[in-house]
């Protein structure tokens, strides 16, 4: 196992690689009364074309997949796995994204048990017609849930408008009608291809000992005598650079607007240390442009157009990135106005340097305040690992961001071409 | 293993909470201020902690207070409005990074502090009120907000319920306030309530992380420096507990154009905080419908596939509580006849051992990993102010682990059917 040390968090990342490609993460921490155990699959709602492994035929899956498969695999032919954790005393639960899905559990007793059923299920998946036909029940009423959820709605409708054919653009859970098609011969060959050791990953976190979890985690796969398996060839579309539409707009049940601008990212295909440095730059820039201390902020909450609900965030991935400023407003119109105008000027004018610096403090204490708890570091882990970023190279990266490179990021990413409005607006 | 907060009493009513920690890599700052839930101030109450928030004397415009925190390596602070029962706390917040994370940092934890207590304390005026400026923002933003509600519809729903069962009683007051009451509040008035809650609300200060506890206290006595209090003094609210209905079952229905519907039962579960059945009550809540393991999620969700969420919640300072789920319009007769078969259930004493000890270690599960969370270790101290009982985690752990099926079906007894809300379609859609 190789051991990681990092001076400023002070914390020691033990890692390891199984021979059948599994990778073992654990991290110590003294003194916590949790331990969480997450392992997740390098699958996720937008990996609905495939090619087989096993015969190298092309596959096509129904939407929502990857997220009907998390609910089932609860299931066991004994009973329902959360059950059998609750009997522990552990909490459990599942989430899947558009590139991951997870299994994690967090336990202050029992952990050896609750780290042998979390292997072992998530490795024995058990299907019946009439199993599948329940779930389809209850995930239709989680997607007619969503379909009141104007937060959500705003959200898939402005993915929608950001992409032309990339899957990023239909919804994690699929549809009430692409949920009917599912059937257990089409989760098996999901289950068998994606939830292999070589495209997953485990990470402990707790009072622990990490030989031991490390000797556990090792049993639990060994028995189950994988062979090797080439790496899953996913198949995407071709996604051009321009989006898809300008505006999508929505009638709900609100009080008022819900205002939502997205910038498509075009530098795409990025992964480990470059990505990272973009995330965090552009990070860094939308606070410094948008953020509670800038000019541009106070403007838009000062004239009414947004109040405290107003947030941005940047989402990157390999193969699709995008910046989203959103909040409720009285006028979209306007704030989309002032909005863009706004970046446009930062866009010219350049990031002043106490601004740049401010911004960069800020990111690295909020980094700082992430690794308090167990489960942001497991997201922070996880979610790294798929795309190659180092578990200690935020702060690092982020110290080493220069002025410049925050003014040029500026400029490229927030191109008005590339930018698309998503609104909800009241019944 | 568990350590307990350290705790001193700054003046009459003034208390600090101090528990030093290595296990964190921020320190956590949470001052209360406990106002009476009341209509003539609820929506005043959470209007001034808004105002407040945009800027202090030191810090004259809402950019240059930002900033100010940005610069302590981004301290996060904010403030939120809680009720518990009839008690409306009006909580701020400060998070600082720890220095030994930031090489050449020193202070950050006490010149957070400062500025804190800068926006509780040395408002931004003009003349004899607020900058009137800010204090129409917000305002106006407090009412979008209380309009805001019905954009999520199971807490839409959850509101509703309690103001139809709560009628007549200050727990119906939405957390929020009312919007009817914004015309008549004014920048001057709103800095007399400041005074007001400077001066009569009793205060608690939470402080966990890396620190030393005398330390702590010289800097938080240093720093907050509050008017003297009231003649009245600083008076916990005192909550009105009905422990039954005391009238048939009310029907309440809305409808608002939406896709799913949801059920509300609303509760009188008849016992509290301070009651010796509250560690029995917390189970029976657990068997009834806290956990996926519980009734209502087995029945509603996994056997009979009506809803992807169906779950049970009490208040326990006000003593009620809730059943509900996100159903088609159609089952709701069904729903609600399984909720009902449930809490019969439980009252009945139909629980068997893995059920109880099912719900009992994930009780204690939720209490022993809460000593993993600045938050909940906060929330936790502030049961104790409500309870009257200094109880700390293993003390809990103990009590949970002592009931007995019996008692929580005693308890469960207690909980009575008040109010039936459901939230539904449209006459004539789909």
């Amino acid at each position: 196992m190789e051991k990681h040390y990092d001076p400023l968090l002070k914390d020691t990342l033990h890692l390891a690689k199984l021979a059948n490609g599994l990778t073992v993460a654990i991290l110590p921490k003294p003194g916590f009364a949790l331990t969480t155990a997450h392992i997740s699959i390098h699958y996720g709602s937008v990996d609905s074309r495939f090619i087989n492994p096993q015969n190298g035929q092309e596959v096509s899956v129904p939407d929502g997949i990857a997220h009907f498969l998390e609910h089932k695999l609860f299931e066991e032919e004994w009973g329902n796995v959360s059950d059998k954790f609750s009997e522990y005393g552990a909490e459990s639960n599942a989430y899947t994204t558009y590139t991951h899905t997870t299994y994690h559990f967090s336990a202050t007793q029992n952990f050896e048990p609750c780290l042998e059923l979390l292997l072992d299920f998530v490795q024995s998946p058990w299907f019946t017609d009439e199993s599948v036909v329940k779930e389809q029940g209850i995930i239709d009423q989680e997607i007619r849930m969503y379909l009141d959820d104007p937060g959500w709605r705003s959200s898939a409708n402005l993915m929608e408008a950001l992409y032309v054919n990339h899957p990023v653009r239909i919804d994690i859970a699929g549809t009430v009608e692409s949920i009917r098609k599912i059937d257990k011969e089409t989760l098996y060959l999901c289950h068998k291809t994606f939830y292999h050791p070589s495209n997953m990953v485990v990470f402990v976190a707790g009072d622990l000992d990490p030989d031991r979890v490390l000797q556990m985690v090792d049993a639990a796969f060994a028995k189950r005598k994988y062979s090797a398996q080439p790496e899953i060839q996913r198949l995407l579309p071709n996604e051009p650079d321009h989006i898809a539409e300008k505006r999508r707009e929505q009638k709900l049940v609100v009080n008022q607007p819900i205002f939502r601008l997205g910038f498509k990212d075009t530098k795409v295909g990025l992964r480990g240390k470059e990505l990272l440095a973009q995330d965090l730059l552009t990070a860094i820039i939308q606070d410094a442009v948008c953020g509670r201390g800038s000019e541009l902020y106070t403007n838009l909450y000062e004239s009414g157009l947004i109040d405290h609900r107003f947030g941005f965030e940047y989402t990157p991935e390999e193969s699709y990135a995008y910046t989203v400023f959103a909040g409720p407003t009285r006028d979209a119109a306007t704030l989309e106005a002032r909005l863009l105008e706004g970046l446009e000027q930062a866009r010219q004018k350049g990031v002043p340097e106490a601004d740049f610096e401010r911004a960069r403090k800020k990111t690295i204490g909020r980094i700082v305040s992430m690794n308090n708890d167990l489960e942001s570091v497991a997201y922070l882990f996880i979610d790294g690992f798929f795309k190659e970023m180092g578990f200690f190279d935020f702060i690092p990266t982020a110290k080493s961001l220069t002025l410049d490179q925050a003014n040029e990021r500026l400029r490229e990413h927030f191109d008005p071409a590339r930018a698309a409005v998503s609104l909800i607006l009241p019944k | 293993m568990t350590a307990s907060f350290t705790r001193y009493r700054l003046a009459e009513g003034v208390n600090l909470h101090v528990q030093p920690t290595k296990k964190f890599k921020t320190t956590v700052v949470y001052v209360y201020f406990h106002m009476p839930l009341a209509a003539e101030m609820v929506t005043r109450n959470a209007l001034l902690p808004m105002v407040l928030s945009r800027a202090t004397a030191e810090f004259p415009t809402t950019a240059a207070l930002s900033r100010h925190f940005d610069e302590l390596y981004g301290a996060s602070w904010g403030f939120d409005v809680s009720r518990r029962g009839e008690v409306h706390s009006i909580i701020f917040r400060l998070e600082v990074a720890n220095e030994q994370h930031i090489p050449g940092e020193s202070g950050l934890l006490l010149r957070g502090l400062e500025a804190l207590v800068g926006v509780i304390t040395r408002p931004a005026l003009e003349g004899d009120g607020f900058k009137p400026d800010y204090f129409r923002q917000e305002a106006d933003n407090l009412k979008q907000t209380i309009e805001g509600l019905v954009n999520d519809k199971r807490r839409w729903a959850m509101v509703r319920c309690t103001e139809a069962m709560c009628e007549g009683e200050a727990f119906a007051l939405y957390r929020l306030g009312r919007v009817e009451d914004l015309p008549g509040i004014t920048p001057q008035e709103l800095l007399k309530h400041h005074q007001r809650v400077l001066t009569t609300a009793p205060v608690d200060v939470f402080v966990i992380g890396d620190v030393e506890t005398e330390a702590i206290r010289d800097a938080v006595t240093k720093a907050l420096v509050l008017p003297a209090a009231a003649p009245e003094g600083r008076q916990m609210p005192k909550t009105q507990i009905k422990r039954e209905p005391g009238h048939p079952v009310k029907d309440v229905e809305d409808r608002l154009d939406v896709n799913q519907g949801v059920l509300v039962v609303g509760l009188r579960t008849g016992i509290t905080i301070a009651d010796e059945e509250y560690f029995p009550m917390l189970v029976a809540n657990g068997i009834l419908g806290g956990f996926p393991h519980s009734k209502l999620f087995q029945q509603v969700r996994e056997k009979h596939s009506l809803a992807y969420f169906a779950y049970s919640a009490v208040e326990t300072v006000k003593g009620v509580g809730f059943m509900y789920a996100g159903i088609e319009f159609d089952d709701m007769a069904q729903c609600k006849e399984i909720m009902a078969q449930q809490l019969e259930a439980v009252q009945r004493g139909e629980i068997d051992d893995e059920e109880l000890e099912t719900t009992v270690e994930t009780l204690v599960n939720d209490m022993l990993s809460a000593a993993d969370n600045p938050n909940a270790m906060v929330d936790l101290a502030v049961d104790g102010v409500f309870s009257g009982h200094d109880l700390g985690i293993e003390d809990r752990v103990k009590l949970y682990r002592s009931v007995t099926k019996e008692q929580a079906a005693a308890a469960a007894r207690k909980f009575t059917l008040d109010t039936v809300y459901f939230l539904n379609k449209l006459e004539g859609g789909e």
